[in-house]
């Protein structure tokens, strides 16, 4: 940080995207000062009405031409949220003209996208971050345990990571599923791809806690919860078998599984099996359990533009009430984004950087060409010569 | 089979959870433990009755360092499972989670017993599916099941 004033924040799009939640956490950080919402100049019509709704709100300035922003010397910090079919050129050019990376996650959404980020991050010399969950509490709790010994070394892990959001339909396909092994869409009003939006995450806490590349990669995605993903002939669910450095045996699911179908959030949980031991974490310990004479809790009504409940905006207008029965126990902790800030500061590697966030998406990718052919897929995986 | 068992055929025959769609079953068992093989078949068979399907696909994963295996499956309607059975807990253990398309349970065991007994009467490991496990662990691929006879 520059000792005569904070780091300015670019919030590439707004409204309806993770903007909605890192922005804020970028203004909690006295390091920081937010300077403008922008965009690439051509976005469609309905997203450029998002993202000037997004600036009004946080009582910013719309700068609707990407290079315009990125011109000011007033900012040093890219917060990326373009949706994720667009995200690794936007930040490509966040990197090329010299400012440090906040990406949403999962970083881009083809390994060709991916390698371009990495390479313009580490041309131009600038910091990144991709989210993750590995600052969260329990994430934490499971990488000291593993550092204490206490498991020796690992041997074999699984990972939830399922959200329970979303309304169910009634009936599951007639066919199961079959797979795109280069799918070009992930995401859409009404829903995503879910073994890419959540299971990114498990893949990020997986690597970072093994301290250990994916090496081979077994897939099934699976349609079982909405009518929204079948529709859009996406995933709302996927499993993931993986092979890790050191033969670690990893296994994940990962989902949306609907409003009502967990006392929280969803399952996430990891499980860690070594030489000398095991554990399990889980986000939703420790905890206080209540239950009392009150009407139980029903899920909010489904909001035509955000049926998933994807955002923080809808679930605020939609009058979204937490779940109230379990109580998780936790100690205030850092963002995600002041640690990322801590990495630019002390002029370090974040623990998750774009090439961390490259070799999630690798992993995804092999993923669905697994789950397209029905055979494991090894790393790395064939790049396309005719993708810009 | 064992009472965990029946309990949950009694929850999935209320409809409460919809289609079984999927289940998760983490199993350890003490590092001594001869009857690894068999929890395996025991909870598969248990999955393939909960899920009512059969297994299409195994794909089996294990690592030298430690007695475990870890196996998904792909059964032929559609839906998954992932069960894995490691020798390195101080106790048994199990830890279940079966969705639905309208619904979850979650079995959260600090011990087997009296949910699933380990130390019940062996029951023979079918020839499926040693016959499919060996394939994949061999093969290092998912493993085709033909036909599975000997269910229940």
């Amino acid at each position: 940080m520059s000792e005569s004033h904070p780091y300015g924040i670019l919030l590439v799009a707004g409204r309806r995207t993770h903007q909605e939640n890192y922005a804020l956490f970028f203004a909690s950080d006295p390091r920081c000062r937010l300077i403008a919402v922008t965009d690439e100049i051509d976005v469609p019509a309905y997203r450029s009405t998002l993202n000037q709704q997004f600036a009004a709100e946080m009582d910013l300035p719309y700068i609707p031409d990407l290079d315009e922003a990125l011109a000011r010397e007033d900012v040093d910090i890219a917060s990326v949220c373009a949706e994720q079919e667009r995200r690794g050129r936007v930040a490509v050019r966040c990197a090329k003209a010299g400012k440090h990376l906040y990406l949403d996650k999962p970083m881009t959404c083809s390994v060709e996208d991916a390698d371009a980020v990495v390479a313009a991050v580490e041309e131009a010399g600038v910091h990144s971050q991709v989210f993750s969950f590995i600052h969260y509490p329990w994430v934490q709790e499971a990488r000291k345990a593993v550092e204490s010994g206490v498991v020796g070394e690992i041997v074999a892990m699984h990972c939830d990571v399922m959200f329970a959001k979303g309304y169910t339909a009634d009936q599951i396909p007639e066919k199961p599923r079959e797979e795109d092994p280069r799918p070009k869409r992930f995401t859409f009003i009404d829903s995503k791809r879910e073994l890419n939006t959540t299971g990114v995450y498990a893949i990020g806490l997986i690597r970072w806690i093994a301290d250990a590349e994916v090496r081979k990669v077994f897939c099934i995605t699976s349609n079982y919860f909405f009518v929204e993903h079948r529709r859009n002939q996406v995933e709302d669910f996927g499993v993931l078998a993986l092979t890790l450095d050191n033969g670690i045996v990893t296994t994940v699911a990962c989902g949306r599984i609907g409003w009502t179908s967990h006392p929280a959030g969803g399952p996430n949980r990891l499980y860690i099996f070594g030489t000398e031991g095991s554990l399990m974490v889980d986000a939703s310990k420790p905890r206080v359990e209540v239950y009392a004479d009150v009407p139980p809790w029903t899920p909010p009504p489904a909001s035509a533009l955000d049926p998933m409940s994807f955002w923080r905006s809808t679930q605020i207008e939609m009058g979204t009430k937490p779940k109230a029965n379990w109580i998780t126990i936790q100690e205030d902790s850092p963002s995600d984004v002041s640690r990322f800030i801590d990495c630019i500061d002390s002029d370090r590697e974040s623990e998750v950087s774009a090439r961390d966030g490259a070799a999630s998406v690798e992993t995804l990718m092999a993923g669905y060409m697994s789950a397209a052919e029905g055979s494991v897929v090894s790393l790395p995986i064939p790049r396309s010569t005719d993708q810009t | 089979m064992h009472s965990l068992y029946r309990t949950i055929n009694e929850i999935l025959d209320t409809g409460r959870l919809g289609v079984p769609v999927f289940v998760r079953c983490i199993i350890q068992v003490a590092p001594g433990s001869e009857h690894m093989g068999n929890v395996l078949a025991r909870v598969l068979t248990m999955a393939s009755s909960w899920l009512k399907s059969s297994p299409l696909e195994v794909y089996a994963q294990s690592n030298d360092r430690l007695r475990q295996i870890t196996v998904t499956i792909k059964y032929t309607d559609g839906q998954t499972s992932i069960v894995s059975v490691s020798a390195s807990g101080a106790a048994h253990r199990i830890d279940l989670m079966l969705l639905g398309n309208k619904g979850a349970l979650y079995h959260d065991g600090d011990a087997l017993s009296p949910g699933f007994d380990i130390n019940a009467e062996p029951i023979p490991v079918p020839d499926w599916l040693l016959d499919a496990l060996e394939r994949s662990l061999h093969a290092g691929e998912p493993a085709a099941i033909e036909e599975v006879t000997d269910f229940e």
